[in-house]
């Protein structure tokens, strides 16, 4: 970087600096209830981050879009934060101190004027393998913020499944699978990884 | 704290620690891939120009890395059709395979910092 700021944390991950194009703020949270559907989604401009408070699956159908919606198919409740860029939404605290920082185009790309933060746990890379625990540690406050999602009932009464994640007491695991009919109805499985990074992320 | 950023709001709650990593939106786009009418082998591939994104190199994952809501197998062996980011120093691609010629993904993309 031939000028600007960049910081790192304690332990060297990257915290924010001037040469991103912007950040990652929480502009909502809620639950939605099994079998119902989040609507109002913008898929170009935020990430769906969801966690259960039981154990089980969560699954369900992510449809892209600037009027995108997530079908819950999970059986439970699950719980939602939605992070949307920073060029995208207005801060939410009015007091006239903090931090800014803004990239060589004027534009902002980190600012400690929202009420809330949000902590990156870790991230899982491109490539995850199905079956793989990408978080292990208390899940209180622990959401995960993933790529594709697909969960439907077919016309032939089978399902086609792209990406369920599976809570334990203490661990998320990712399943990457698919499902389709043989000639006779009956399902085939196909196990895939993942394509999208996958972050496991809480508020501050 | 050794070093680095601790920022508080005005309520006083810690919003950025010096232990908290965050994930910062380097680059963003919308791609559209159309498979191509010819395959090889039953696969039609589609490669996108060429992408900047500053800071990326083929090797560090760990630091730069993308996010999509596209769909694709993820390139594994038997899926159906594969989404993949070809990484470069300071560019990248995105290749999407399919099955079938003429076929159109639109793949929203996030170059990512964390």
């Amino acid at each position: 970087m031939a000028y600007g700021i960049e910081v790192f944390n304690n332990n060297g991950s990257f915290q924010f600096g001037s040469e991103a194009q912007e950040g990652l703020s929480v502009i909502d949270t809620g639950t939605i209830n099994s079998a119902a559907t989040l609507t109002g989604l913008n898929t170009q401009n935020e990430i769906l981050c969801l966690r259960r408070s039981t154990t089980g699956l969560v699954r369900g159908n992510l449809t892209e879009g600037t009027s995108g919606s997530f079908l819950n198919n999970s059986g439970a409740t699950v719980d939602y934060i939605r992070l949307r860029k920073m060029t995208q939404t207005t801060p939410n605290d009015t007091a006239n101190y903090g931090i800014e920082i803004y990239n060589s185009s004027g534009v902002l790309t980190y600012t400690s004027k929202y009420t809330r933060g949000l902590k990156l746990i870790s991230v899982a890379n491109i490539g995850t393998a199905s079956g793989t625990t990408i978080y292990t540690g208390s899940l209180t406050g622990v959401y995960y913020g993933f790529g594709a999602m697909s969960y439907v009932t077919g016309s032939s009464g089978n399902t086609m499944g792209v990406a369920n994640f599976n809570y334990t007491s203490n661990t998320i695991s990712v399943i990457f699978e698919r499902y389709y009919p043989d000639p006779f109805g009956n399902p085939i499985t196909i196990s895939h990884s993942s394509q999208s990074s996958l972050l496991i992320l809480a508020r501050n | 704290m050794a070093y680095g950023v601790e920022i508080y709001n005005s309520s006083g709650e810690l919003i950025l620690s010096d232990t908290t990593k965050t994930a910062s939106i380097i680059v963003s786009g919308v791609t559209t891939l159309t498979s191509p009418t010819t395959g090889s082998g039953g696969v039609y591939t589609v490669i996108s120009s060429s992408i900047n994104f500053p800071g990326l190199t083929a090797s560090n994952t760990t630091e730069y890395n993308f996010w999509t809501t596209a769909q694709g197998g993820g390139g594994g062996f038997g899926t159906l059709e594969a989404l993949i980011f070809n990484r470069g120093s300071g560019t990248f691609t995105i290749e999407y395979r399919a099955f079938s010629p003429n076929v159109t993904k639109v793949v929203r993309w996030w170059g990512i910092r964390y």
